[in-house]
This record gives C-alpha cells, sequence and structure tokens, in this order.
C-alpha cells in the first residue's frame, strides 16, 4: 500500500494523467512511420486524417496550414499538405490513398489547435478509403508508441 | 502495482519529460566530430537571377542523392524574396518593385521576406532529413567569418545571426519533407541598407488576413564591422572553411540554364518565376478601408476587397453617407470589379470599363464627374497595386 502512494504521487499520478489525457483524445486509430494518424470509419468507408503528438511538438508552434483541396485524389504516402512552424514549412502525407471529403476549416484560422489538441480539434481533412490494403502497412497505436521509443 | 510497471512507467516518464526540455545546442567541436554532417558538395551558381537560383535549389532538393550533403552559395541582383504562405502585397512595396525592375519572388520554404541583392550571400544545405539542423549550419558559418575576421557573432533563438547581439545579418528558413530538407539563409554582407528598408515597407493598409507575417528587426552588414567586406569574400571564406575542415568536399559551379546538366530545370523556373506561383498562392486575405473625399464633405463610403487565388472574389460597397448619389454607380463598380486578377493592368482596365459603363448609362454627367474620378482612384489605392501618381495620371486619362 505505501508503494502504491508512492508510485501515485511520484510516477503514476503526473504520468497516469498524461497518458490519459492523450489516450481520452486519441480513440483507436492507425499511425504512420511520418507521424501521421488516421482513423477509419468502417462502415461509412470514410478516414479522418491528422498528425500526431510527435510531430506537432517537433513542429513547434505552427503557424500556417495548408489543406488538401475537397475533391482532391490523395495517394497512400503523397503530399497532402504543408505545416508551416516556426520558419520551416513541413510537408504532411497522406497515409491512405483515397479522395478528400472534407477539411478542418478551424485549423486554418487557428493553427495551434494542431498543437493543443493533436488528435481531436486539430483533425486536418477526411477523405475516402481509396484501398483498403493502404492499411496494412500502418501501426497501431500501440505498436506507434514503441516506434516513437525509437525516434529521439 | 508491480515494480516492472513502476520502472517502465517511470522511463517512459522521464522520456517525456526530457523531451520537453530545449533543444541541446551544438558546439563547433561537436560539429567537427559529426564529420559526416559537413557538406561534401559546394555547389556556386553562376547566375545572379533568383528564379534560376530557386529553381536550381529546388532541382537539386528533388534530383541529388542528399546522402551526400550539399551546400548550394549563390547571389542575386536585386529583388525581393518572401515565404511560401506570405502575402507579398503586405510584405513589400509591389508596385515600387515592378516599377523598378526589382524581381518578387515565393519560396517554397517558410519563414519572413527578405531583399537581395549583390551585397548578400545566400547559402543552403540540402541534406537528409534526419540529419537536419540549422544551429549546426549556422554555427559553421559563423566559425569561418570568425576565423577569417573576428566577427563579433552570435546565434540568437530564432536561428537569426547577429552582428553585437543586436543588429539582424542573417535570417533563416526551411523546407522538410519525408526525407529530405533544405535549410537557407541570407548573410547580409554589403547590401543597400536603405533600399532595403524602404522596399520592404507596404503601402497598402486594412488587410486582414492569415498569411504568415515577417518579424522585422534591425539589420546590419558585416562590413559595417570590416569594411570594405563583400559576398564574394565571404563565398570564399565559408568554401575554404568547410574544405579545410572536410578533405572529400568538391568546389563545382553550376549553369542554371543548362538543360544537359539539370534536365528538368527550365520547367521549374517557370513554375517558380509563375504569376501563378508569385501571387496567386497567396492566402486569402481582405481589405477594409472607409473612403470619404475632402471635396464633398459628407461622403461616406465602406469598401472591402476580399481576394482569393490572386483575383478579386468579392467587392462590397456600403455607402454610410453620400447625398446625391445614385445606386447603380455603386451597382456597376462593384460589378465590374468582382472576379478580376488582382494585378495593376487588370485594375486599371477594370475600373476604366466601369468608368465607360457609367458613360453609356447616362450617369457620368458633368456635376458627378469629379466625385465619380475620385471613387475610381480611390479603389484604385485601396487595392495598393498602384499607387504611384505615375500610375494615377495613366489611370485618369485611360
Amino acid at each position: 500500500m505505501f508503494q502504491n502512494f508512492w508510485t501515485n504521487l511520484l510516477c503514476g499520478g503526473c504520468h497516469l494523467e498524461f497518458l490519459n489525457r492523450k489516450r481520452n483524445d486519441r480513440k483507436e486509430k492507425y499511425f504512420s512511420d511520418k507521424h501521421e494518424w488516421v482513423d477509419v470509419d468502417e462502415k461509412n468507408k470514410t478516414a479522418t486524417v491528422g498528425v500526431t503528438h510527435y510531430a506537432q511538438d517537433k513542429l513547434g508552434e505552427i503557424v500556417f496550414v495548408q489543406l488538401p483541396e475537397i475533391g482532391q485524389a490523395l495517394e497512400a504516402h503523397g503530399e497532402a499538405g504543408v505545416l508551416e512552424s516556426v520558419k520551416a514549412a513541413s510537408d504532411v502525407y497522406s497515409p491512405i490513398s483515397g479522395k478528400v471529403t472534407a477539411v478542418n476549416t478551424t485549423i486554418v484560422d487557428n493553427p495551434k489547435l494542431i498543437n493543443d489538441s493533436p488528435y481531436k480539434d486539430g483533425w486536418m481533412f477526411k477523405c475516402t478509403v481509396g484501398d483498403p490494403k493502404d492499411l496494412v502497412g500502418l501501426m497501431d497505436e500501440a505498436g506507434y508508441e514503441e516506434y516513437v521509443k525509437t525516434c529521439d | 502495482m508491480s515494480l516492472q510497471r513502476i520502472c517502465k512507467n517511470g522511463r517512459l516518464f522521464m522520456r517525456v519529460l526530457m523531451r520537453n526540455k530545449p533543444e541541446k545546442k551544438v558546439t563547433y567541436e561537436q560539429v567537427m566530430f559529426l564529420h559526416s554532417f559537413l557538406p561534401q558538395k559546394i555547389i556556386i551558381s553562376t547566375s545572379s537571377n533568383i528564379h534560376d537560383n530557386l529553381a536550381l535549389e529546388d532541382w537539386l532538393y528533388e534530383h541529388s542523392d542528399l546522402r551526400t550533403p550539399v551546400l548550394l552559395l549563390w547571389r542575386s541582383s536585386p529583388c525581393v524574396v518572401f515565404g511560401r504562405h506570405q502575402n507579398p502585397w503586405t510584405e513589400c512595396n509591389v508596385p515600387f518593385c515592378e516599377q523598378n525592375g526589382i524581381v518578387l519572388a515565393r519560396r517554397k520554404s517558410g519563414g519572413g521576406t527578405v531583399y537581395h541583392d549583390e551585397g548578400n550571400l545566400n547559402c543552403s544545405f540540402l541534406t537528409e532529413r534526419k540529419i537536419y539542423d540549422r544551429r549546426r549550419n549556422l554555427q559553421l558559418v559563423v566559425n569561418a567569418l570568425q576565423q577569417r575576421w573576428n566577427l563579433p557573432l552570435s546565434i540568437n533563438d530564432r536561428d537569426d545571426i547577429l552582428l553585437y547581439q543586436q543588429y539582424k545579418v542573417s535570417g533563416s528558413a526551411a523546407k522538410l519533407a519525408r526525407c529530405k530538407s533544405y535549410h537557407h539563409f541570407t548573410i547580409l554582407c554589403s547590401v543597400d541598407k536603405l533600399r532595403l528598408t524602404s522596399i520592404l515597407n507596404t503601402h497598402l493598409t486594412g488587410v486582414s488576413s492569415k498569411a504568415t507575417p515577417s518579424v522585422k528587426m534591425a539589420v546590419a552588414n558585416l562590413a559595417e564591422h570590416v569594411p570594405g567586406l563583400g559576398s564574394l569574400d565571404v563565398q570564399h571564406a565559408i568554401t575554404e572553411h568547410v574544405l579545410a575542415n572536410n578533405e572529400a568536399a568538391t568546389v563545382s559551379y553550376a549553369d542554371a540554364l543548362d538543360e544537359t546538366q539539370y534536365p528538368g530545370l527550365a520547367a521549374l523556373r517557370a513554375e517558380i518565376s509563375s504569376w501563378e506561383w508569385t501571387f496567386a498562392k497567396t492566402p486569402p486575405f481582405t481589405i477594409n478601408r472607409r473612403l470619404s473625399p475632402t471635396e464633398r464633405g459628407n461622403a461616406l463610403i465602406d469598401i472591402s476587397i476580399k481576394v482569393r487565388q490572386g483575383l478579386i472574389c468579392e467587392a462590397e460597397l456600403q455607402v454610410l453617407q453620400c447625398s446625391g448619389a445614385h445606386p447603380q454607380w455603386f451597382l456597376t463598380l462593384k460589378n465590374g470589379i468582382q472576379g478580376v486578377k488582382f494585378d495593376k493592368e487588370s485594375v486599371i482596365n477594370a475600373l476604366s470599363g466601369v468608368k465607360s459603363q457609367w458613360i453609356n448609362e447616362d450617369l457620368y454627367g458633368s456635376q458627378q464627374a469629379d466625385f465619380l474620378d475620385w471613387l475610381l482612384l480611390a479603389v484604385m489605392q485601396t487595392t495598393g497595386v498602384a499607387n504611384s501618381s505615375l500610375d494615377h495620371q495613366l489611370f485618369m486619362s485611360a
């Protein structure tokens, strides 16, 4: 019991709260090795795409978002947009192929949403699932967490 | 909770904590040890045209094997270069540049607007993404300059190189892709500072936009500390410094017009110099102004012009006060400029067309002429595409 108390205080409390905050935000997703996530709605065959917490952290404060056009055809791992953080313009890639059906205009007005809520309010665009086989090469949440540990 | 889980969570927690620490500065000694990060190929462009050089940089970025890091050096004749997501009309005096042969160019990296002339040296470090490191590149150049001329230089948090810890002599920008990157920056050696300051000021007011704004700072030339220092001297210093520290490095000269050596370069150049890339890529913006002629004291008109993808996509005129006004004046004017390309020639032609239409519809009588001429001029000034007295004279006589 004493051990549990100290665990909560030193490691568990802060850490679990951090993990929980991330987990509640995240839902079930697939992840690419370039730190994009894709959330697939199997019933409606649509996907939502954004960048991960690791990506936004590495980019720093995002000051401009360039999203794809609605109707634009995307290739798996092809360019889908640009995020500009302090002085650097970074290409964003679509983890899957498909056609863009919606874009998140809120982040165009408030790019910092991607930093503050990368898995929820900071989603970038929605698209159709062009080929379900594109998902095969992607990681699940646990796999991505392991992968991120090797990145730094 | 088991001990194993405590340790695993503890490690993960510490990793998260460490990740949020500020980036470690790379010292020169560390750079020296990281030999493989030094440029292997130094390429010096023989062109002074900014479109040629941006296209060459783009070509190297797309086609070179960047496992061999490249350092591209070039100098430009007078031009203004703005960042990927910037608005040229709010960053510089576009009409002045167009009238005085100062080339305008949009680059593909982020960051702010800079003025180049032959007194500025541009350095572009093209590398694999995994070894992208702006501070390391800047540190290499700072050390090259300090060893040669004992210049009091430092690098700030924004990756600007400062002279006397105060004046900016270099500004950086970068482009990052999946596996490759480039970091490029200016070095102000002996640039015409007076011209720089006057050009990087806009006359356009009332603009609201999401475009990335420049962060203005006081600038200085290296020649203020070392009289007579020019961009060619700095180019030699950097080149020799890299060669001295990397025996495998080579130097070559690039002719940006050589399609044999750089197949496809002409197409890149055509894209970079096109109006569509330079101006139509500007993020959407709106200009709001309140117009009031001094001679007709009671008139008060609000004008709103929205520009998207290089076209005036919406124009609104709200007449708050104007005795004796005919509503058709404003309707014809609004319809006449909507959909027009946002450049000097197109706007002047559109406004001339509006005047012709007023005349044809008997709306332009002798009593209204002064006011209507003023209105057309005020709209033209609001757009900011033409604002010199010469443009106005040309317009009024059209």
